[in-house]
């Protein structure tokens, strides 16, 4: 079993005394995937990284990304997907002097970013973009996490349901595709607010009638809906 | 309504749908097919059609069903009402009671349980096309649909069943073959140690007859089980 | 607290077999005594009471009229129900849902074993084809959950149905009458069930209540004079291999052989 292979749950991946991280488990000397995902061994260690609650990208996608690495002409980042996103210097509108620059000065790592996704390929190699305008490095707030298939939920209907938190908690809200959700509020009290809906929105998104369960919430907590 | 016997179920070694004694019917399976619930799967199982949806782990409804170490399946097997010939009253009866019983059965040893405590994973099966060997199908499609929310599994299950028609023992019995045999036996089992997770019998078998017809399902599982997998990578992969 | 009490109970059990010990002294492969009384209830057509140890099982069968099912209108029908007394298990107060469906699936259990063996010639059970046919209710009452109840009610339900007596009916003028003779069923044959359950790698009949608290999962094999399978059905959720199926099998095989040496069925209706 190589790295990187789809695997399925109950298929082998492995012998031995290797450290057992996420998604796998021993029986007798063989271990085994529990889950759908991509056989990650590093070292003596061992994993399967779950595809199911990942993100799947595509092309236009506008997610939340944190960076890992700083690279030879860019940037690696984490955003919930199977493989890292790869951030190029020529994206980012800063010029850059590749003899005197230092990538650093623009994005270092643990650097939050609002960024798109501009092509994936079928290797799932992902290259993101931070040219348009409205995409930036995000300063200071908290970030949530969902499960990617329910980020529709919390955008709502025609924005119904994201323009009625901004409204309420806090102007600075961005929902990334990716399930990653950053937010710059006032106050403590405000974030677990925040962080409390989301958890419902998540739990009850199969439901109906959520928007007016999150609106009386929204009333209740901080008199506006 | 009523239906004639045919004289004979098996002629020249062949069923009157054309399979050989030991060979089932077509499978189709697809993962992830919906995009509100957890985990989804449908499968079509020669005429049989089954959709099965997972939600959770989430809270346990009612509270006092939960356990403190562990989540609990809650499985709701359903036919609807225009999935069989003659038009089925809805809602849940003592039969598809009984169906959801066993289907727990056989899929809680393949499930992590103990990953959840105090948690429920509501499994629903709902066949929307019947032809004989719909709690089978539906299996296959719960434990599909398992594996598609993530769920943490030793294994997949895989279902299917032998019985006898004519005198002679064969896989995977149709509604027809069903009506007019003589035993039906569907059997569950996790591929990898071949395990019987679900196991009923009625009709009239000799120890002998019922040898035969277990080896024909374990000669299948492994092909079935590939299906399974198939599916599932299938959603993942990119052309 | 009843949670942590079942688990210590629980633990204590399955430590017992794993020694080659059962919690009342049985040989793995020995039924507790089984007793009955046929006849038990005057305003039922059959019944017989029914003792496997400690577990209590009432069963009635009355036979009634009534249209029979569109698909067969030359056959009598039969209806199995089972029912769980209050006083019988602390389980019915708790409220748990579940046993609802422990319950339903002893029904189902034992109504398959007897249509499935046609037991009862159906065919002889319609008065008039297409118009009146016998409709047998078969009533499984449990008074005391000690265990097995598929096996006691099986055995039960059989009994009754070999000794019940229907009233006769007539067709005179081309209606039918009833009259007040009676005639026994028409029964041919007596499956008889055996509970094997599973702990780890052993296996033992006619599990009691703890027991059936403390195994891994049991299978209920069905078997006819013939030695023919009849009903099976796996019951709980631990998983079996091929061979200890196998093995199950074997241990019903040769347990209902005895038993039926026991019973001497023969002697009964």
């Amino acid at each position: 079993m190589s790295n990187r292979d789809l695997v399925t749950p109950g298929t082998q991946i492995g012998k031995g005394n290797l450290r057992l991280r996420e998604g796998v488990f021993r029986e007798g000397n063989e271990i085994f995937s529990s889950v759908v995902g991509l056989v990650d061994r590093r070292g003596n260690s061992i994993r399967v990284i779950p595809l199911a609650g990942a993100y799947i990208p595509n092309p236009g996608d506008r997610v939340i990304a944190m960076v890992t690495e700083v690279q030879f002409m860019g940037w690696m980042t984490f955003l919930r997907s199977p493989t890292p996103g790869i951030l190029k210097v020529g994206e980012v509108p800063q010029r850059f002097d590749p003899i005197e620059g230092n990538l650093v000065e623009i994005l270092a790592t643990g650097d939050l970013i609002f960024t798109e996704v501009i092509s994936v390929n079928k290797y799932m190699q992902i290259k993101l973009s931070m040219r348009d305008p409205q995409l930036r490095k995000l300063m200071g707030g908290r970030i949530f996490t969902i499960d990617p298939v329910k980020v529709p939920r919390v955008i709502g209907r025609r924005g119904s349901m994201i323009s009625m938190l901004k409204r309420a908690i806090s102007e600075e809200i961005i929902v990334g595709q990716n399930g990653i959700i950053w937010a710059r509020c006032e106050n403590i009290e405000q974030e677990e607010l925040l962080k409390r809906i989301l958890e419902k929105i998540e739990a009850e998104s199969h439901t109906s009638g959520l928007t007016n369960r999150v609106k009386e919430i929204l009333k209740e907590e901080v008199g506006s809906g | 309504m009523e239906v004639d016997k045919p004289e004979r179920l098996i002629v020249d070694g062949k069923r009157l749908d054309g399979r050989k004694l030991d060979e089932p019917r077509s499978v189709k399976m697809v993962a992830g097919p919906l995009k509100r619930a957890d985990g989804s799967a449908f499968v079509e199982w020669g005429k049989n059609k089954a959709l099965a949806s997972i939600y959770g782990p989430g809270e346990t409804h009612p509270r006092h069903l939960q356990e403190s170490d562990r989540a609990i399946l809650q499985v709701r097997y359903n036919m609807a009402s225009f999935s069989v010939e003659d038009r089925k009253r809805p809602g849940p009866d003592r039969r598809s009671a009984e169906i959801s019983k066993v289907t727990k059965e056989a899929l809680e040893p393949a499930v992590f349980l103990a990953e959840y405590p105090r948690s429920s994973i509501e499994i629903n099966i709902e066949i929307l096309q019947a032809d004989a060997g719909t709690r089978c199908t539906g299996i296959n499609a719960a434990s599909l649909a398992l594996a598609d929310a993530g769920i943490p599994m030793r294994d997949l299950v895989v279902a299917l069943a032998f019985g006898k028609i004519d005198g002679e023992v064969c896989l995977d019995l149709n509604k027809d073959e069903d009506n007019y045999g003589e035993a039906d036996v569907p059997v569950a089992v996790m591929p990898r140690k071949k395990l019987i997770s679900l196991l009923q019998m009625d009709g009239d078998l000799s120890r002998d007859e019922f040898n035969k017809g277990l080896d024909m399902v374990m000669d299948s599982v492994d092909r079935i089980h590939q299906i399974q997998r198939d599916a599932l990578m299938e959603k993942y992969k990119r052309d | 607290m009843t949670e942590v009490i079942e688990e210590v109970k629980r633990e204590s059990v399955r430590n017992l077999i794993s020694n080659g010990n059962r919690p009342d002294g049985r040989g793995f492969e020995e039924f507790r005594e089984i007793n009955y009384e046929m006849d038990y209830i005057g305003t039922a057509e059959g019944s017989c009471l029914i003792f496997f140890g400690g577990t209590q099982i009432l069963v009635a069968v009355k036979i009634g009229t009534g249209q029979p099912y569109p698909d067969s209108p030359d056959k009598g029908t039969l209806i199995t129900s089972a029912e769980l007394v209050p006083s019988a298990s602390p389980e019915v107060e708790s409220g748990r849902p579940m046993y609802n469906e422990k319950y339903l699936e002893i029904a189902r259990v034992v109504d398959r074993s007897i249509r499935e063996s046609q037991m009862i010639d159906m065919e002889k059970m319609c008065i008039e084809e297409g118009e009146l046919v016998r409709t047998v209710f078969v009533d499984i009452h449990i008074l005391d959950d000690l265990g097995n109840l598929i096996d006691a009610a099986t055995l039960g339900a059989m009994l009754a149905l070999r000794t019940a007596k229907m009233k006769k009916y007539e067709i005179k003028d081309g209606e039918p009458v009833e009259l007040d003779e009676t005639e026994p069923l028409p029964i041919e044959g007596a499956p008889i069930s055996c509970s094997v359950a599973k702990f780890v790698d052993s296996l033992i009949v006619d599990p009691t209540h703890e027991e059936e608290i403390a195994m891994d999962s049991k299978i209920v094999i069905g078997i006819d004079e013939e030695e023919h399978i009849r009903a099976m059905q796996k019951s709980g959720s631990g998983p079996w291999t091929v061979s200890q199926l196998q093995a199950a099998i074997d241990l019903a095989m040769k347990t209902v052989a005895d038993l039926r040496k026991k019973l001497k069925l023969e002697e009964v209706g």
